[in-house]
């Protein structure tokens, strides 16, 4: 009798479990070849899928789930749907406690893209600090360094590169702090004379553009008012209103530019010596590729 | 021998019944659990307002089990969201007694949406009173009578015609702990409407005339209107540094995309505004 039974157990259930398993799996494929052809938001809906389709009974399940769950959290980075990838996240640490360090150097990356580059600083400093494995702590002083650069605590980047021993990164920052960074108030006083905000920051073709058209409108102001055309004279100043003020406000930006341009060159380098990818070959097992 | 024998047969055929019972009742759980995943992961994608996944994922669920109501409620839903004519079937599926009481009452606030969106306000509260009055759910609740309520606010002539929905309203507005949602556009600041305009005149009258110059993405006139929204006059600013820029812009290539066959160059106000405190686009 018990022997019916268990073939019964085994009719019924063998061929459910197997259609699961089937189903993931191809929803697994699925989500690597919409990763392959750039197809990120709809590969994150297929790893969640797959999250879902897992069975979480075990710690084998939910560290599957969870494994799922980062990837799609590392797709929706890439579409920069952050709300959605630290949702994710949150669901990927709530499924198993082995997600803890990939999230925390994820949620780091994010907070830098928010431009919350205090709370990524304190969130890459926990995992620095913390006994995960050594790649995992360099990667996270790496992006730490990148924080700090942004938040202009040179002597901290510095402390962090030499820490993690970036010769690269090391002369980018020594070239950073020989050049000199532009005020965006000198910046935008000098735009108050057409151009000049431009040129004060190296944007020369700009500069001459903004002097020809205010040269131009002006003059077309100071022609229209002495024939008294005084219909002409009021669409004139609308315009000229715009390259002026424009004048001024490109004055401002022009120094942020420049400024951006000078660290993006350094966090370009300590990106590129320090990179990481997820492995999504060894997906639902959450492996990053470090290139270090 | 023969009575302990006897006993043992009692307890294997009940361990079997039993086992027999807990199999087929898994079995049957395992089988519905895969459109329930479905239409959870479907729900999910709704609230995050990402109604085509919702509806696709919505309509596998309703596909594998046709007796999941949920799925197909979250399919109608992120269909109408979406812009389908699917109010005859929303209607039959808010008045199908077989469907749970709960997913009526969701399916009657979503005619209540509907028909607000075509100015039928009438027609709403009718929905509006049926889902306050049918669920039990305090979230819907709630939002069915705040809604309501905002209803009867922009609708005078119905307080008239339901003088006791009012005072109905009134009592259940002591458990609203939540603001309650503007329906008030976005205006634009006073000094930045006569830019608005003039704006808005070249993208009615000369844009389509003199076709797609703009080899920034978003265009000129996009980014002033963004600007001038956002910022006020000081959007005036940000267009004319724009147009005194873009051919710089274009020079550098640095961030192409391809925009209806058009390589174009990405330059959005967020990239211009990120040093700036307070509002952002």
């Amino acid at each position: 009798m018990t022997l019916r039974s268990l073939i019964f157990c085994c009719v019924l259930l063998a061929p459910l479990c197997a259609l699961a398993e089937k189903e993931r799996n191809a929803s697994l494929d699925l989500a690597i070849q919409l990763h392959s052809e750039e197809l990120h938001d709809l590969a994150a809906l297929e790893f969640r899928r797959c999250s879902l389709l897992t069975a979480s009974v075990d710690d084998d399940g939910r560290g599957e789930q969870s494994g799922f769950l980062t990837a799609a959290a590392w797709e929706y980075i890439r579409t920069d749907r952050l709300d959605l990838a630290l949702k994710m996240l949150d669901e990927a640490e709530d499924a198993s406690p082995k997600a803890r360090n990939s999230a925390l150097l994820i949620r780091g990356e994010i907070s830098m893209r928010q431009r919350r580059f205090e709370e990524s600083e304190f969130l890459l400093s926990t995992l620095a600090d913390s006994d995960a494995p050594d790649e995992y702590r360099t990667a996270a002083k790496s992006r730490m360094a990148i924080a700090t650069l942004k938040q202009h605590d040179l002597p901290r980047t510095r402390s962090l590169l030499m820490a993690i021993s970036s010769k690269d990164a090391l002369q980018h920052l020594d070239h950073l702090e020989s050049t000199r960074g532009r005020s965006p108030r000198v910046g935008g006083l000098l735009g108050m004379l057409p151009g000049m905000g431009y040129a004060y920051s190296g944007e020369y073709a700009n500069c001459l553009r903004s002097i020809i058209l205010n040269g131009i409108f002006i003059y077309g102001m100071v022609e229209t008012a002495d024939n008294d055309q005084w219909g002409a004279f009021t669409a004139l100043s609308f315009f000229e209103l715009t390259w002026y003020t424009g004048s001024i406000y490109g004055g401002i930006d022009a120094a942020h530019r420049f400024n951006k341009r000078r660290e993006e060159s350094l966090e370009t380098a300590i990106r590129s010596e320090y990179g990481y990818d997820l492995d999504l070959s060894a997906i639902p097992s959450i492996t990053l590729e470090f290139s270090f | 021998m023969g009575p302990i024998s006897t006993n043992w047969r009692v307890i294997f055929s009940f361990a079997e019944r039993t086992l027999t019972l807990e199999v087929g009742v898994l079995s049957a759980f395992l089988a519905l659990s895969h459109s329930a995943l479905a239409a959870g992961l479907a729900n999910e994608l709704l609230d995050e307002g990402r109604f085509a996944e919702a509806r696709m994922e919505a309509v596998r669920a309703a596909r594998k089990d046709p007796g999941d109501h949920e799925a197909r409620l979250v399919a109608l839903t992120a269909g109408i969201r979406l812009g389908f004519e699917l109010r005859q079937e929303l209607e039959s599926f808010a008045s199908n007694k077989e469907v749970d009481i709960e997913m009526r009452c969701k399916a009657h606030l979503e005619l209540a949406e509907l028909y607000l969106k075509q100015d039928k306000a009438g027609e709403a509260i009718k929905h509006l009173v049926y889902c306050f009055n049918s669920t039990s759910d305090s979230t819907l609740f709630t939002l069915s009578t705040q809604r309501a309520y905002q209803t009867l606010m922009a609708n005078p002539d119905l307080i008239d015609a339901n003088p006791e929905l009012v005072s109905i309203l009134l009592t259940a507005s002591a458990g609203w702990n939540k603001k309650l949602p503007s329906d008030k556009k976005r205006t634009a600041p006073v000094l930045a409407r006569p830019a608005l305009w003039a704006i808005a005149l070249y993208r009615s009258q000369i844009g389509p005339a003199i076709g797609s110059r703009c080899s920034l993405t978003p265009s000129c006139s996009q980014y002033a209107s963004e600007a001038l929204k956002t910022y006020g006059a000081r959007g005036m600013a940000m267009a004319g540094d724009r147009l005194v820029r873009e051919p710089d812009v274009v020079a550098a290539k640095s961030k192409t995309v391809v925009i209806k066959g058009r390589l174009k160059c990405s330059d959005p106000l967020s990239d211009h505004t990120f040093w700036m405190k307070g509002k952002k686009p």
